[in-house]
């Protein structure tokens, strides 16, 4: 069974659908990159499945239930979701933020068990953050900050993970060891989806790339099913080459500059 | 009659039913520090980790109560609620867990020495708390935007 199912969304701001009728699934274990155009509704997809964003029409269903009809908390605890920012950062230590993550695990009259604090240190851990839990999140450099935030993601949920550009200001080492990360906890079995920026990343660590133009789904399947000249290039209107990433043999594209084209 | 709030009706006759009732719902109020917690990083962050409309009316409802208990004998005495939780989430941090109960006992001290200034500066005058408060309020929001303007 498909884990999660969009069926006819359309969705968007008051007054405005940005998506038009999208219907895709997600299978448990995936790791989708979610591409394309800016303002082509990639965020607006994510926090769509998310439930920050209710559809205008359609439905979205998580495990086959409709997510209007399931629980705000025992949805909280399947899946966990990295915005691309924050309306507002307090100023919480490394360790308190983490330990928000278990917010959907405990009632008001509830205390954090051992069980719990387990989780936390496990999940600063594997995000390899452990060293900065007790400084200020204000302090942290971006890749900090962005690894910080999938840690907190961790000690909500390693089952689905949903990450609005998460690597988008990072730099090249930072970005892979992001990508990594995600990549292991997906070996385990934790679902991701992706909005990405980088098509050559998506098709370095996806097993499946979803591209979004104008609010429609433009193309959806494996990295070398999608990333393909014919593809890219009416994706982005622009003139594009693909060639085979020499260590990954994985599709890999870059955009052709316009002086080449007019100076022949 | 702004800003005119004082303490001319503290009795220790209504000691034991002002206490009741702040304690009880402060108590209350705490259990909500987590919701707190997390409301602070924004509206979508707070739904993706499962806080509730229905969580936010519930502390809406136990604020308002709680300011309602207060001005109830106390009168309109303002700032207080501005300047107070702001100071102590700088020296305890921003988990409301500690900073509920420091922001009580901290306003608590700040207006027991604002009464105490506005008996004693005028003499054999009184002014009211709040006067003072307000006055500190005003003070204190020009040195805000002033450290602001520094950076």
């Amino acid at each position: 069974m498909n884990l999660i199912e969009l069926r006819d969304v359309c969705a968007g701001y008051p007054g405005a659908d940005v998506l038009k009728n999208i219907s895709l699934s997600f299978r448990a274990g995936e790791f989708t990159a979610l591409i394309g155009p800016n303002g082509a509704g990639k965020s607006t997809l994510m926090k769509t499945i998310a439930g920050n964003i209710i559809p205008s029409s359609g439905a979205v269903s998580f495990n086959g239930t409709p997510l209007c009809s399931i629980d705000a908390a025992a949805f909280a605890r399947e899946v966990s979701v990295v915005h691309q920012t924050m309306e507002n950062i307090p100023p919480f230590s490394v360790t308190e933020f983490v330990r928000l993550g278990r917010f959907p695990h405990l009632s008001p009259f509830t205390l954090e068990t051992t069980g719990d604090t387990g989780i936390i240190e496990n999940a600063m851990e594997r995000a390899g953050v452990t060293h900065l839990r007790n400084r200020i999140l204000m302090q942290l450099s971006g890749g900090e900050l962005q690894l910080v935030c999938i840690a907190r993601a961790l000690a909500q949920s390693d089952r689905v993970i949903l990450l609005d550009e998460p690597i988008s200001h990072l730099d090249i080492s930072h970005s892979v060891g992001v990508m990594d990360l995600l990549h292991s906890l997906n070996e385990k079995g934790t679902t991701v989806l992706a909005v990405l920026h980088d098509i050559n990343i998506a098709s370095d660590y996806c097993h499946r790339i979803v591209a979004l133009k104008n609010g429609e789904v433009f193309a959806s399947g494996t990295p070398a099913e999608v990333i393909d000249y014919r593809i890219i290039e009416r994706l982005f209107d622009t003139v594009c080459v693909v060639f085979e990433n020499p260590i990954t043999k994985k599709p890999y594209t870059f955009p052709v500059p316009g002086y080449m084209k007019s100076g022949q | 009659m702004w800003l005119m709030g004082d303490f001319s009706i503290a009795r220790y006759a209504v000691l034991p039913q002002m206490a009741a009732f702040s304690l009880v719902l402060m108590g209350f109020s705490m259990l909500y520090h987590r919701h707190l917690n997390i409301l602070s990083f924004g509206a979508d962050f707070a739904k993706n980790l499962g806080v509730t409309g229905a969580d936010v009316r519930t502390i809406f409802w136990s604020a308002s109560l709680l300011a309602a208990v207060s001005v109830s004998l106390a009168g309109v005495i303002g700032f207080v609620g501005l300047i107070i939780p702001h100071i102590c989430r700088n020296i305890f941090g921003a988990d409301h867990l500690r900073l509920m109960p420091s922001a009580a006992l901290g306003g608590g001290i700040f207006l027991t020495l604002c009464d105490t200034a506005g008996r004693t500066v005028a003499l054999p005058y009184e002014i009211p708390a709040g006067v003072i408060t307000g006055f500190a309020g005003g003070l204190f929001f020009l040195l805000l935007i002033g450290r602001n303007s520094e950076e």
